[in-house]
């Protein structure tokens, strides 16, 4: 008894359109102008140049942050741990900006870049080993660890990295300019986007088209066969873990090199969590968190216009959100209803042979 | 539940087209909000948390509020909120801009970076950022020295103190805050030189959770007056009154939420000063400084004593207020020992800019943790 | 040494069951919704629709009997739209979850505005005749407020109902194995939406502890992860409410801790200190691992599955 055509491929669009036909209603209930919002969240985040290169900008962490969340998730591991990477990447990379300011731009930027990496392999490794050796579930420890890595970083900048020339305020001393990132020229869109994307792409070829993409996969999905098969899982699980915390580090990396130029506490308004909610939407796929994280780094630069000329609190991106996530469930359990009927009917075709 | 890689890869790209979509098909911007009334400068504020929060950011919005009556028909305000301490801020500060703000005030420390950078980028847009240690020519910094009413509120609680132990919630080990501390502590050890004060650093400006429970322990190990350097003094000012102890608020005027343990307070009152900017402003004689001044400068004062102090010793601090006011006294003068007995200052000396902002030790009768660099 | 360090034991014990008491709330509809299969991300998004709506009804009413059912209802009503997402329309619950908290987030910031800075009737400590005369279990139980008082005995209803009732049977079944459960005649979907929705009004009322015992108002976001670390602590505590309130007092020790140490002159940077209740968790959970490596570490097994 479904007349309603609605695809799978669809859901994403229709739920979009569902749930800002469902907050304007809300908004129109409060006497708010529904379209007033839209066109102010759209200016303030792909109306100027200067609103499209600032969405660019929050799209790089989260990114980032979504790819470090999915990648776990593939082996079957559910990991919040971005947040924490993310400040454990920021110091890799300060301690590199700190220690070898005498370099050249052409060493030190990449030796930022590996100490970002090494210091977040090391913070993922954590719950990783023991997730691996104990059993001990990640979603809490990387949890756990988000409120600690805030914590060391106010411990150094308060202490050990605090920058003589600031009297004492906390943070760490500027980078010389040989350990900024390029820029496209006027803005502050950094190489950061280019790494962003190559990683999307290469984690995509790595997820669709290799052996280890499978393995992975099937290791996740159904662990029993994993182990049947004898794929080494304990290794997978340890490898995603790290990767996801390597890349979680690239986002610190990014905003302490490209955009504040120094350590400090405040480096990241919740980018780890976003980007959570990125990889979720996406169903962790590549390609998929590139599209959400540009949608989500749109709203939270359009909201800043909200409040500027509506007088509406930013808190209005997360209530679109929260519509948004409930739509997208809505909208699947319509399709998944449908995809079943139309199995029940023709047995045996199915919509599309899963990889 | 399987999805195919194709069906993904559709999903990115509809996510994608989604984003271009939710306003692609929108009309451009209405410019009436955007564009100042015929000749009226517009002035802008940035805070960092919730302009309600009856501390640091609602002093801020009062002198917004009182700039905009005063200057009703030279000037309009606008107001952003909840802007973290981060390069978020040049966004902010760049959209405001394109909205045509000519003065803005980023009213948060930790915002002096990202300020610097885009006054860099902005020459004809001025800039007045609070606390900041270094200028530019389009932006100056200013402050007031709070620590002096926070002297004289320190008096009130030495005073009124019967176990000798006050308790003090606090956020930061910045100079900031070390200076209120030294300054409360020297005002109670100046009538009661048996006061302790008990320092608790909560990690966070805002957090009331924290704050309320550091007020609770504190209470339990027998301090009987609170104080605080918190974004709000919300909560420590109502802990403290349900536990039937007396507060010494911080910020703003908050004797209605203690109607009994209220003693007094250190508040500001920043609407003659940004009026006096605006002002400048909009008559072209305005000049880049870093703008301190103490009680005299008359942004900071001492908040209206509560029922529980006596008569006398309301005396007692007036008189002391105005010796200050006369630059008579200031809290920190010549010899100035920190708790281990190190010469800060010598006898005879006045503390400059430098010493004020560089403080980072506590004065004898401060107990608490302070790390030593 | 024995003056200056009793009162600040003493303290840091009344410290830790006051600050576990809104975490060890959450913890018990969590566990109670785990131990039925169903896993809820949200209860952040929860806790802060429970002491909003608290810190609203005590505004205009004053009566905190009335707040407490706002923030108990405010939870449920919550905990039903997990319960319609992840039970009726069978979504991926971690998914459902996350939109709870995104959306109890946002709605609670929007609808909470007018609401910052303002004077509400908060729960006053009521100290109980004679037990709070014990010495040091009187302070440190006795002499706290009645959503304290309260969390004593609902700990010990919980495990009971869990373990020794029928209905908790069934939940636990639909935790197991729903596929047999359903087949033996208990209706696992009205089981499991029981659980979750009791659960967001255990989760409301752990936020309204927070709002009308400790900030006494309204301010955005004030939950600051303590959602979070309910979910974490069911974990920890092998889906066990004794357990859990264990855990919800060792954390809030370790986070009452942190701030007293400091009185006491020692010098330790409080940013070292204030990692002690997450690194604290985290010790605690090594043993337990090790315990229960074997399996899935004593979860219920239809966890998470719709």
């Amino acid at each position: 008894m479904n007349y309603i055509g609605l695809s799978k491929r669809s859901v994403p669009f229709v739920a979009s359109v569902a749930a800002l036909l469902l907050l304007g209603l809300g908004l129109k209930l409060l006497g708010r102008s529904p379209w007033s919002v839209y066109s102010g969240l759209f200016a303030g985040s792909l109306g100027s140049r200067f609103a499209i290169a600032e969405t660019l900008v929050a799209t790089i962490p989260i990114i980032f942050c979504a790819l470090a969340t999915a990648v776990p998730r593939w082996a079957g591991l559910i990991s919040v741990g971005a947040e924490g990477a993310l400040y454990a990447g920021a110091v890799g990379a300060t301690y590199a900006a700190l220690q070898f300011s005498h370099w050249p731009s052409v060493a030190l930027v990449p030796s930022m870049l590996l100490l970002a990496a090494c210091a977040g392999a090391v913070w993922a490794a954590v719950p990783a080993l023991l997730r691996v050796f104990l059993g001990i579930n990640e979603t809490i420890v990387t949890l756990l660890g988000n409120y600690v890595a805030v914590l060391l970083v106010e411990y150094l900048v308060h202490g050990v990295w605090q920058d003589p020339a600031s009297y004492s305020w906390p943070q760490s001393a500027a980078f010389v300019a040989s350990a900024e990132l390029p820029r496209w020229p006027g803005t502050r869109v950094h190489l950061g986007l280019a790494v962003a994307i190559l990683a999307a792409l290469l984690l995509w070829v790595l997820r669709s088209r290799t052996v280890l993409g499978l393995r992975l996969e099937i290791t996740g999905s159904n662990p029993t066969a994993a182990n049947y098969a004898g794929y080494p899982v304990r290794k997978y699980q340890l490898l995603v873990m790290v990767v996801g915390g390597i890349l979680a580090a690239m986002a610190g990396w990014g905003q302490v090199a490209a955009i504040e130029g120094r350590l400090r506490s405040a480096l990241s308004p919740g980018y780890g969590y976003s980007g959570f909610l990125v990889a979720w939407m996406a169903r962790h796929h590549p390609l998929g968190i590139l599209g959400f994280s540009l949608l989500l780094a749109a709203m939270l630069t359009g909201s800043d216009n909200l409040q500027l000329r509506q007088q509406l609190p930013a808190a209005m991106v997360n209530i679109f959100q929260g519509i948004l996530l409930f739509c997208l469930l809505g909208a699947e359990y319509i399709a998944d209803r449908q995809t079943t009927k139309m199995q029940v009917a023709h047995r045996g075709h199915e919509e599309e042979v899963p990889q | 539940m399987n999805y195919s890689r194709r069906f993904l890869l559709k999903r990115g790209l509809v996510g994608f087209a989604l984003a271009l979509a939710l306003g692609g098909c929108s009309k451009p911007e209405p410019t009436s909000a955007a564009k100042p009334a015929d000749g009226k400068l517009k002035v802008g504020f940035v805070t960092v948390g919730p302009a309600s929060d009856w501390g640091y950011n609602y002093a801020h919005n009062q002198g917004r509020l009182y700039l905009e009556a005063r200057m009703a028909n030279e000037a309009t305000t606008s107001i952003v909120e909840n802007i973290p301490e981060s390069a978020e801020l040049e966004r902010v500060l760049e959209k405001m801009i394109a909205d045509g703000t000519k003065l803005i005030f980023p009213t948060s420390y930790g915002y002096l970076d990202p300020a610097l950078r885009v006054a860099a980028r902005h020459p004809d847009v001025i800039f007045a950022h609070c606390g900041g240690f270094k200028s530019a020519s389009n932006l100056m910094t200013y402050f007031s020295y709070i620590h002096e009413p926070m002297y004289l509120s320190g008096m009130a609680a030495g005073r009124m103190t019967k176990t000798n132990k006050l308790g003090f919630v606090a956020a930061h080990p910045i100079p900031q805050v070390l200076r209120n501390i030294n300054a409360f502590t020297l005002g109670a050890r100046s009538v009661n030189p048996k006061a302790t004060v008990n320092v608790v650093w909560t990690n966070n400006w805002y957090d009331p959770p924290t704050e309320a429970e550091a007020a609770k322990g504190l209470i339990k190990l027998g301090a009987d007056v609170l104080t605080m350097h918190q974004d709000s003094p919300l909560t420590v000012v109502q802990t403290a009154e349900s536990a039937g102890v007396f507060s010494v608020g911080y910020h703003a005027d908050l004797h209605q939420f203690a109607p009994k343990g209220w003693l007094t307070g250190a508040m500001w009152d920043w609407g003659e000063l940004y009026v006096r900017i605006a002002q400048s402003v909009k008559d072209g004689t305005w000049k880049t400084e870093q703008y301190r001044a103490g009680m005299d400068g008359g942004a900071v004062k001492i908040a209206p004593f509560g029922p529980a102090v006596p008569a006398e010793v309301q005396k007692e601090i007036r008189a002391m207020e105005e010796k200050i006011v006369k630059r008579e006294f200031v809290p920190f003068q010549g010899p100035v020992k920190d708790r281990d007995g190190k010469e800060r200052l010598a006898r005879g000396q006045q503390p400059d800019f430098e010493w004020m902002e560089k403080m980072d030790w506590f004065v004898e009768g401060v107990v608490g943790t302070i790390t030593k660099k | 040494m024995t003056d200056t360090w009793t009162p600040l034991l003493v303290a840091a014990f009344a410290g830790a069951v006051r600050g576990g008491t809104p975490i060890l709330y959450a913890a018990l509809g969590e566990t109670l919704a785990q131990r039925a299969g169903v896993l809820n991300l949200g209860l952040e998004g929860v806790m802060l629709v429970g002491a909003l709506a608290s810190v609203v009804v005590s505004y205009y009413t004053g009566q905190l009997f009335l707040a407490l059912i706002a923030a108990l209802l405010a939870g449920a009503v919550f905990g039903s739209l997990h319960a319609l997402f992840a039970l009726r329309l069978r979504a991926n619950q971690v998914v459902s979850g996350l939109a709870l908290l995104v959306l109890g987030n946002g709605i609670t910031a929007y609808l909470g505005i007018p609401y910052v800075g303002k004077k509400i009737t908060s729960l006053p400590p009521v100290k109980l005749a004679g037990l709070s005369e014990i010495p040091f279990l009187g302070p440190v139980l006795f002499q706290q407020d009645f959503l304290v008082y309260a969390s004593y005995p609902l700990v010990l209803l919980i495990a009971w109902l869990l373990y020794r009732t029928r209905f908790g049977l069934e939940i636990r079944a639909a935790g197991e194995d729903p596929e047999t459960a359903d087949a033996s005649g208990a209706h696992v979907l009205f089981v499991r939406s029981v659980a979750v929705i009791v659960g967001g009004a255990c989760a409301g009322i752990g936020g309204a502890y927070l709002s009308l015992v400790y900030a006494q108002g309204w301010i955005e976001n004030m939950t600051a992860g303590r959602g979070l670390i309910s979910v974490g602590l069911v974990i920890f505590a092998r889906w066990d409410p004794v357990r859990a309130m264990w855990g919800a007092y060792l954390f809030g020790l370790a986070w009452a801790l942190k701030l007293l140490l400091q009185t006491t002159g020692l010098q330790v940077s409080p940013y070292l200190l204030g990692m002690a209740p997450y690194l604290l968790l985290l010790v605690v959970l090594i043993p337990v691992g090790v315990r229960y490596r074997q399996g899935n570490g004593g979860a219920p097994t239809a966890l998470g599955k719709a």
